[in-house]
């Protein structure tokens, strides 16, 4: 009885306002605390999850806005389906509008960017290296090698300051089955190969001419987030040509 | 540095003088002349912005799309046709918002920032150019939804097509945003204060634009609208307000 007064609640568009008007004030109050804190939180960029939760036990008056903020995020997640869910029987019985399609998608979007976040927190690997030239390191989670063969920094003169524009390298990849590739990733300019992304390391202090730091990324949510974008451009592009003096139309009532 | 003997700093000021002329104007009703005054204000802000991206000997359009100093020249693109139109109280409001923004602007009066790899992608300027005119049709939402709270009975939520348009830009502005994480930094989001005052902004928004199908008073959604202006002006002038606390930015 209690579970269907529950469910009944959460298919309502209300809470689903008051649960994003909470989420809100939590990345709020979550955004000050990281501003004080912020080296306590640099390293969950690099962390999944369930190491996460190892740090929470420790200093749990510090994270506790996360835990509350996933719990919100996940009924919000609950109420978007069950509304959108909602509203397609809706619009199926009454007839659909180009602008009632982008709706739709948008909210599909929304859904598809917080199953994304979650697999993203919860999956993949990130590990960072700093590799000499000339030298094979090996990773120790993503269990590849790298050798740099070339590094190249540039630099442009800005108003007689020599100013770094980038770093480029040229990288030999092996993985433990006996693969072989080479990648030529640039600062700002990822390179993909073998599921994983490398991205040439943006902080360069510390190192030596012959050091480059790379950041050794798999992350299957990038693919969500890539299908939820192009869903949500989409859903914006039905919403305009569905509003006001592009009006299209395309349906006819059901009975 | 050697920009344009320091052009953006006077252009900057004579944008704040021309806005505010233009303020009294509409607040006594010279609503033409007004108009002639934004848009005087609005050609010196361009100016102000172009000469920020001159640097050396070169131009750069980072420093251009540097939000603090883009803000009020959205802001007066958008208070033209409120000027000109019937919401007097809206239209002097936003004036009021167009005012403060600038006159922000000349106070922190920052040199343009240093080129650096991380503005090159065409991403970036994109995610900063979008940013700036999501945030500033935030806070223009936030003073309409202020200026309705005087009336005794309002009806319009006139505030509506601004937070709609908004947060469309802002949605938009966030994927660039997530994009140039990525190919910079490998994380798409990643927990700092910037990307989750992003998302904090973004969700108060998206709970705004459903405030129209819950039953409220006008007054109450306009009060409820209203704190919005926290978050995006901690996000926006993030720098200043911790120069003005005394911390290191």
């Amino acid at each position: 009885m209690r579970r269907g007064r529950l469910w009944s609640l959460l298919s309502q568009m209300e809470p689903g306002f008051y649960l994003l008007l909470a989420a809100s004030a939590l990345l709020f109050v979550g955004a000050i605390i990281v501003d004080l804190h912020s080296d306590d939180f640099r390293m969950l960029n690099f962390m999944v999850l369930q190491k996460w939760l190892g740090l929470f036990c420790g200093r749990p008056i510090l994270y506790v806005w996360m835990f509350i903020l996933f719990a919100v995020l996940l009924a919000l997640g609950i109420n978007t389906c069950l509304c959108t869910g909602k509203y397609v029987r809706h619009v199926y019985l009454s007839g659909i509008t180009v602008r009632k399609a982008g709706i739709i998608l948008f909210h599909l979007s929304f859904l598809l960017f917080l199953a994304g976040h979650l697999v993203y927190e919860c999956t993949g690997s990130a590990e960072t290296v700093v590799l000499n030239k000339g030298t094979v390191s090996r990773l120790s989670g993503a269990r590849l090698s790298l050798e740099p063969a070339m590094l190249q920094r540039t630099h442009v003169d800005v108003a007689g300051r020599q100013v770094r524009m980038g770093t480029r390298t040229s990288i030999t990849i092996r993985d433990s089955a006996g693969g072989i590739a080479t990648i030529h990733p640039e600062s700002m300019k990822p390179a993909f190969s073998m599921g994983y992304s490398f991205h040439v390391g943006l902080h360069e202090k510390g190192l030596s001419d012959e050091q480059i730091r790379i950041i050794v990324r798999k992350s299957p949510a990038l693919c969500i987030f890539i299908v939820g974008a192009a869903g949500i451009v989409i859903a914006f592009l039905l919403f305009i040509f569905g509003t006001g003096p592009f009006r299209l139309k395309v349906s006819k009532k059901r009975s | 540095m050697n920009v344009i003997s320091g052009c953006f700093e006077y252009c900057t000021v004579a944008a704040l003088i021309s806005y505010t002329a233009s303020a009294v104007l509409v607040f006594v009703r010279m609503r033409r002349a007004g108009s002639v005054l934004v848009m005087a204000g609005f050609a010196v802000n361009l100016i102000a912005l172009v000469s920020r991206g001159h640097i050396g000997d070169d131009w750069y359009f980072f420093p251009m799309i540097d939000e603090p100093h883009l803000i009020p020249a959205v802001i007066a693109v958008c208070v033209f046709p409120l000027i000109r139109g019937k919401l007097r109280t809206d239209a002097m409001t936003v004036m009021g918002l167009l005012v403060m923004t600038t006159l922000i602007a000349v106070i922190s009066q920052a040199d343009p920032p240093i080129p650096t790899i991380k503005g090159t992608p065409v991403v970036a300027s994109l995610f900063f150019l979008s940013e700036a005119v999501a945030t500033a049709l935030f806070l223009m939402a936030g003073a309409v939804a202020c200026a309705i709270l005087p009336a005794k009975n309002p009806v319009k939520e006139s505030w509506n097509g601004l937070v709609l348009w908004g947060f469309t830009i802002f949605t938009l502005c966030q994927i660039l945003g997530a994009l140039w994480a990525f190919i910079g930094w490998s994380y798409p989001f990643s927990w700092s204060t910037r990307h989750l005052l992003s998302a904090s902004i973004w969700c108060f928004y998206g709970a705004i634009l459903h405030l129209r199908y819950i039953s409220m008073d006008t007054k109450a959604k306009a009060l409820l609208t209203i704190p919005g202006i926290i978050p995006v002006v901690f996000m926006v002038y993030h720098h200043e307000i911790t120069i003005l606390l005394g911390g290191v930015p």
